[in-house]
Order: C-alpha cells, then structure tokens, then sequence
C-alpha cells in the first residue's frame, strides 16, 4: 500500500443495507470500496481485487464468515480482516479471532467512527508489518552479505593459519638442520682448533726436549751446557702451562669452569705470556715488548686468561705478517678515565691498558665489524677457527673491561684492551664475597639411612659442615648406635624407611626413655598422615632436598635447641 | 690390623694408572689388586677381583664408564666407585650419581685427593667437592645435581659426546 493510492475496502455481508451505508461512510473517506454479498462471491473478489482490507460478516449463506476468514489467513496472511457481525455472542468472537480476525465491530454500529478507527488501527499494523518484514528482510540480506565476507575473510585466515604453520614446521625443520650442522661445523672447528694449539705447543716441548737431550749428550765436551738443559726445561714447563691454559678457555668458553681471578700486576702477566712467544714468532718478526710502566698496574684477572689474550692477538699478529714486521705489546700505568668519550664507561676509574699492535696487512672496515663474532675467520680453512677473538671479547668482559680495534689496510692493526684497577692487596675470589655458610662445632649427629651412597653424602654434607657424625644403616643399628652415644648425641637426622625397624618406631622408643634430643626425619613418600605422627622437637624434611637445605635445616634445629636448652637453664 | 682396603684402577692411560698404582701402594691400608684400561674389562676384573673400591676414570673409550659402574653395583652392590675425570661436568658428575658412586675427584686434585677420597668412601662418607656437594639433591629416586649447568656441549647427545672423546683421543673415525 502507498500514500498515493486509496486503501481499497472489500465488504462481504448479505445485508445490503449495511454494505451500502459502510460503503458510503468509507468512501467518503477517500476509500475504494468493494462490495460482495456472500462468502463465495466476497471470496472470488478477493481473490481477484487484493483487497487491503477485508469487512466480513459471520452469518451468511453459501459461505459463511468463519470460513472466509480461515480461507483468507490460510491464503493471504498478511491481509487484515476485520469481523462486522451482529451475532454479539462471546463464542462467535472468539472463533472468528482464532480463524485470523483482527478485530470485531458489533452491529448495529452505531458510530461509525468506530468501524473507521478499526480499518485504520489495521491498516496502520499492516503497514508496520510490511514495514518490518522489510526491514528484516534487509536485515537479513545484510547478515548474509556480512556472513558471506566473514566466511570469505575465516577461510583466508586458515588458509593463512594452515600456510604460517606449515612454515613453522618448516622452519623448524631447516632450524634442526641448521642446528645440527652448526653443531657438527662447532665440533669440528673446536676439535681442530685445539688440535692446532696443542700441535704447536707440543712441538714447542718436543723441541726443547731435543735440545735438552742434545745438550746433554754433549755436556762432557761443552762446559756450562746445564743452564740451557735448565732453560729449555722451564720452556717446557711453560708450554705444558699453556696447554692446561689451552684446555682451561676451552672450558671456560663452554662454561664449565670458573675463572681463578686474582690481584694481577698486568705488567707480570703479560711478560710471562710474552716470554713463549720469543720461542715461537719466526725470525721475521721483531718483537717488542714494553711492560716497564710505574706504578705497577694491577688488575683482578686470570694470569691464565691474560696469557691467551696475549698468545692469540700475537697468533693473529704473525698470520697479518706472511713477510714478516713489528710485533709490539705494551701496558700502560694506570690512569684516569675521564677523558674517555666512550658512553657506556665510567669516568673517573682508574685503568690499565694492554695494547697490541702489528704493522701487518691490516683490516678493511666490514671485517672489523665482525671480527668478534664467534667463527668468523678471515683465515684460510684449517688456519683457524674464528674463536680466538670471540673467546678474547668473553675474557676482556668477564673481566670487566674493553677491547677496541683500530685497523687500516696496509698500516697494522691495534688491539687495545682497557682494564678496571684494583689495590695490590685485593682479591675477588669467590670464597671471599661469598655468604659464611651455616657451620657447625662439632656437634654429634646420628645419622641413620639404609641406601649407602644417600648416607654417605649427607655425611659427608654435614662433616663439611664442621658437624661429627655416626651413621647407621638400619632401625637396629640406630638403637645401637644411641644406647652407646646418647649423652653426646645433639641431633637425629633418622629416613623413615629403615630396615627392621622404621625410623619413626626407633624416635618413638628413644622419646619414652624421656630424651627430647631434636631430630630430622627424612621422607621420600607423600604420606601427608606423616607430620600428625612428629613431636614437637621432630622436623620432616620431604625428598628432594638440597644438601645445601639440609644444611641450613640442621644448623637452624640445632641453634633452636641450644635456645630451649638455656631457657630452661 | 684391619683388612687393607683393596682397589681396582680403571684408566685407560697407562702412565696414569702406574701413577696411581705407585702413589697408592705407599699408603698403609690400601691394595691395589688390579686394574683395567676400560670400561670392559673393569667389569671382568672387577668380578674376579672382587675389590672393595672401584677408582675408575670418566672418559674412556668402549663401554661407557657410567654403564661399567652400573654393572660392577649390580654384581657386586658392597663395592666403592669413586670417579677420576679431568674435570667437573655436570653431565658426568650426574651420570657418577646414577652409577652409584660415593667419590668424584678431578685430576687437577692433588694425588693426597684420591687417597683421601677412597679413605673417606671407606668409612661412609662420600668425597665430591663443596661445590658440587652443596647441588646434591636427594630425591626419592636417589642423589641428583640441582641446576644443571646449560653449557654448549649439553646439545650433545651422549654418542656424539663420546664420538668427540674418542676423536679429541686421535682415535680414527674408522
């Protein structure tokens, strides 16, 4: 229906009189009416005419109202029909609303207004549900257009999803390889740089012991040939330092080992690091050393460490000097750092510098941005594994200082280490700073495990400790062991599960000869019945435990007890 | 005077194990009654010899020396095994807890070191440094380490750890 056009009315009645006057009456309303006066022929111009709405009376012949209306719903849903009937009995009313009528006017209607006020009411619903199915209709052609682009859109994703996984996995799977051949290429080149460094250092022994052995054989004809055997014997026991020095970084590089730093003058320490290389730079090169600097610079550093700065700049030096140059290693006396424009560093302290220099072929500036990255070589396969100044930048680190590099090609290279100073006096060994662990004085504990191996750590744990400690397999052997040491046993470190009899039964015993000596009970299982069961001088240690906990907890039991004691006292 | 306390050496160095042999047979109370250069033939030895402790390098070729221990436990569960290694590694010093030994000495110890570790095993204490000692967790399942170290060469595997002990040896890779 449009503004436009005037609501078309279709009456079905058998009274004309009534047609004619509801006819009227709409009509000059601006309505087109349509007239019938039955069910059947109101029924075939409703189905030819689409009427907007339908006025129907119920007691007709042919066709009654009833079914007109039921025709009508089943058929068009949407029309209204409105019941205009005199029949003013409730049942009627109620029927014809169940068939589809919207509303019911009683005749004789006598004001017409009402009648108008109904076809409008339904004229106006009828609009609003026109309106609305629209409106949903829109709604649901939106929804679908919109489901349409998330499905689109959901499809994308897991393909994408499904496309990003696949190259995880991928990824991964080169990441394995890449891994494993990474590993394999580490094993290899660690394997063979050890080998070189080990090769030469032994060629170093093996010649010395050559030329001790020589000298020797000759000592009855040469005089004084002793001091040389004695010479090259310290040369070997230098190379044999060195070796252990070798293995000590290569360690110290995987981590396993602890460094042994140490008040170090820089300037001893580089001169013995200094003194194989006399032995092992080929004539060609000049070495100079420069360490007569005043006051002695002392750093807290691994001599170790310093000697394989030292032997690997030098091993670098010589392989930029085929044809041969200068070698010069020096150390600067301590200064301030406050001229240094270097962010990171604190001015202000004193340092000390190693410096290393070559005149060699020297280093274009793309190789000196990687020359610190572990494996990167400039050398030929087999000359060298990219370690050296990798594990040279995780010494000078550990330490505390900085290596800085300043090359040109053709010119040499400097190496030039800074190093935080320290008093001759200091030492920054670990056992210095660490925390004083929990010891004990002598204090007799009686330990009781049936597994040997578990006993024999926790005793010798707690003898560590300063604590003296007699041991017993088993519940009898516990008993054994307290009837003979009773008064000077201070502590019961006692696993419930002994043997013979449990530990828990053997304290019991012990606690009714009135003994209120502490105890530790040791437990592996998860029985939670198990602390109901302790006094109130009993602790329960569950596994695991460290030993470093346990000894905390025999020291903390023994010191409360000692508290007990003397409050009582 | 109380039974010497009889020891089987297992190296595969020659001159380590004469080394030993000599230092420990000027101890009172100590008898070394055999030896073995790897992890086979301690067992062999072990079940003729029958020694009261086991003093057996870490790193040796053939039968892995932790699973020789294990062996050796099995077939004779009184018997001390106290490691001798070059150095401490977690890995070792785990696989020594599993096989059930009661000593880890390295070989940068004095040789006292040894001597004192077999004596001190003999009387129920176990001989591991204070550092490790202190890592020690008893667990149901027996000692462990806490915080195993994440060194590079944990990635690995035994065989390839073993591989490159036997390569690092000169050993052929034939």
């Amino acid at each position: 229906m449009t503004t436009e056009q005037p609501a078309v009315v279709l009456i079905i009645d058998d009274e004309e009189s009534v047609r004619r006057s509801i006819s009227a009456f709409l009509e000059d309303r601006g309505f087109t009416v349509l007239e019938a006066e039955n069910g059947r022929i109101g029924l075939d111009v409703f189905r030819r005419a689409h009427p907007d709405v339908v006025l129907v009376d119920l007691r007709m012949p042919e066709v009654d109202g009833l079914e007109v209306l039921s025709t009508i719903k089943r058929e068009s849903p949407e029309t209204p029909t409105i019941v205009v009937s005199g029949a003013g009995v409730i049942s009627d009313a109620a029927e014809a609303l169940h068939r589809g009528a919207w509303d019911y006017v009683l005749k004789p209607i006598e004001d017409m207004a009402i009648l108008l006020h109904a076809v409008e009411k339904v004229l106006e619903r009828t609009l609003l549900i026109r309106e609305n199915r629209k409106y949903q209709g829109q709604l649901e052609e939106r929804v679908k257009a919109r489901t349409a682009q998330l499905e689109a859109a959901n499809a994308m994703l897991r393909q994408q999803m499904e496309a990003a996984e696949r190259a995880d996995e991928e990824r991964a799977r080169l990441q394995e390889q890449l891994h494993q051949a990474q590993k394999m290429e580490a094993v290899g080149l660690l394997a063979g740089g050890v080998a070189h460094d080990f090769n030469n250092l032994l060629l170093v022994i093996s010649a010395h012991a050559e030329l001790a052995r020589g000298r020797l054989s000759r000592e009855s004809d040469i005089g004084g040939s002793l001091e040389d055997v004695l010479r090259s014997l310290e040369m070997v026991e230098q190379a044999v330092e060195q070796a252990t020095g070798v293995t000590r970084s290569l360690l110290s590089f995987s981590n396993r080992l602890p460094v042994a730093k140490r008040a170090t003058d820089l300037c001893v320490g580089i001169e013995e690091a200094s003194r194989i290389l006399r032995h092992t730079l080929p004539a060609s090169i000049e070495l100079v050393i420069d360490t007569g600097c005043e006051p002695a610079p002392w750093v807290n550093a691994d001599p170790t460490q310093l000697q394989q700065i030292v032997l690997n700049l030098a091993i670098n030096a010589r392989d930029a000097m085929p044809g041969g140059g200068k070698l010069r290693i020096s150390v600067s006396p301590p200064a301030t750092d406050a001229v240094e424009s270097a962010p990171s560093r604190t001015t202000g302290k004193h340092i000390a510098r190693l410096v290393v220099s070559d005149t060699g072929t020297g280093m274009p500036p793309e190789t000196q941005s990687r020359i610190f990255e572990p494996f990167f070589t400039t050398k030929s396969r087999g000359r060298g594994t990219g370690l050296g100044l990798a594990i040279i930048h995780g010494i000078v680190q550990d330490h505390g200082g900085q290596i800085e590099v300043h090359s040109e090609v053709g010119s040499g290279t400097t190496f030039t280490i800074s190093f935080p100073c320290v008093s001759q006096e200091s030492s920054n060994g670990e056992a210095v700073r660490a925390p004083s662990r929990p010891r004990g004085h002598g204090e007799l504990i009686l330990l009781a495990e049936d597994e040997y191996q578990v006993r024999a750590i926790v005793a010798a744990t707690l003898t560590s400790l300063g604590y003296e400690v007699v041991q017993a397999a088993d519940g009898d052997a516990l008993l054994e062991c307290f009837q003979r040491h009773q008064s000077k046993i201070k502590l019961f470190v006692l696993d419930v599960d002994l043997p013979r009899r449990s530990g828990l039964d053997c304290l019991r015993d012990i606690r009714t000869r009135g003994v209120d000596t502490p105890a530790i009970v040791i437990s592996g299982s998860v029985d939670v019945e198990l602390d109901a069961q302790l006094d109130r001088d009993t602790i329960l240690m569950r596994k695991p435990f460290q030993m470093s906990e346990l000894g905390r907890q025999v020291c903390s039991v023994l010191a409360a007890a000692r508290g007990r004691h003397k409050a009582k006292v | 005077m109380s039974t010497p306390i009889s020891i089987m050496l297992v190296d595969d160095h020659a001159l380590v194990r004469e080394m030993l042999m000599e230092r420990l047979g000027r101890e009172s109370g100590m008898q070394v009654v055999a030896t073995a250069s790897n992890g086979d033939e301690a067992v062999i030895q072990a079940k003729a010899f029958e020694p009261d402790a086991v003093l057996m390098d870490a790193d040796m070729p053939g039968q892995l020396c932790f699973d020789a221990a294990k062996t050796i436990k099995m077939l004779l569960p009184r018997t001390l095994i106290i490691y001798l290694s070059a150095f401490f590694h977690d890995r070792y010093v785990e696989d020594a807890l599993a096989a059930h030994a009661v000593g880890y000495v390295t070989k940068d110890e004095p040789p006292d070191a040894v001597v004192a570790a077999i004596r001190k095993a003999a009387s129920g204490v176990a001989y591991f440094s204070p550092k490790v000692q202190s890592r020690i967790v008893i667990d149901a399942a027996g000692p462990t380490l806490a915080h195993p170290s994440k060194s590079k060469s944990s990635c690995l595997t035994r065989r390839e750890s073993e591989v490159l002990r036997y390569l690092a040896r000169g050993m052929s890779k034939k």
